[in-house]
């Protein structure tokens, strides 16, 4: 496996395949947060999805 | 027998990954729950806007327009439009729109500060010294103006 360090630098870099990577690490993690009353909502999904993206750019190595 | 956290053995590689989940982990749970906040205000507004027209339902308010009535919403309740003492009326003239805006979801609407903050689109702590100041700024509007009287 990639080392974790060098894919979150590239992901910062705006590198659309280590964002995409980074992501899909936080898939299941996403959908599970993504249902309310046990029903599945697209748009929280979609924002869980835009916050990890904002995570890649803001967490501080 | 005490229990000891020992990540001396996780490389710097695997430290950093957990450090990076724990911050989305925390960062995904606050979107959530704002995301809620958000949601179940709005579901609130629709209500009472519901609610609103079915009370007129026999009327001819269901010529209104929206706008119409969430001005109608907006002002039917206002803090102006429930006080009766003057000195305080006079006060709360005097403050800015954006502090008259927090007493009256504070006070019409019964808002938390969280709330309110989310409706304003500014964080807690802001609204909440905004509050405390605007409550000064009227106490003493009102302590100089019994002065006056007396």
């Amino acid at each position: 496996m990639k080392q974790f360090k060098n894919l979150l630098m590239m992901a910062k870099t705006g590198d659309t395949d280590a964002i995409q990577k980074v992501a899909d690490m936080y898939r299941y993690l996403i959908l599970k947060k993504s249902f309310v009353d046990n029903i599945f909502d697209d748009d929280l999904n979609q924002q869980l999805y835009i916050t990890v993206l904002n995570c890649v750019k803001t967490f501080k190595t | 027998m005490e229990k000891q956290n020992d990540y001396s053995h996780l490389t710097e590689n695997e430290s950093l990954h957990n450090q990076f989940t724990a911050y989305t982990v925390i960062a995904i749970q606050r979107m959530k729950s704002r995301y809620l906040m958000k949601k179940s205000k709005n579901d609130r507004m629709c209500l009472s806007l519901d609610e609103m027209l079915e009370d007129n339902v026999h009327g001819s308010a269901l010529t209104l327009s929206f706008d119409d009535m969430e001005d109608s919403f907006d002002s039917g309740i206002s803090l102006e439009n429930i006080i009766c003492n003057d000195m305080l009326l006079a006060g709360i003239c005097m403050l800015s729109d954006r502090e008259r805006k927090i007493l009256n979801y504070r006070f019409t609407l019964d808002m938390k500060h969280a709330e309110i903050a989310d409706s304003l689109g500014t964080n807690k702590n802001a609204v909440e010294k905004a509050y405390e100041r605007l409550i000064k700024k009227l106490r003493t509007h009102m302590r100089s103006s019994i002065n006056e009287t007396v």
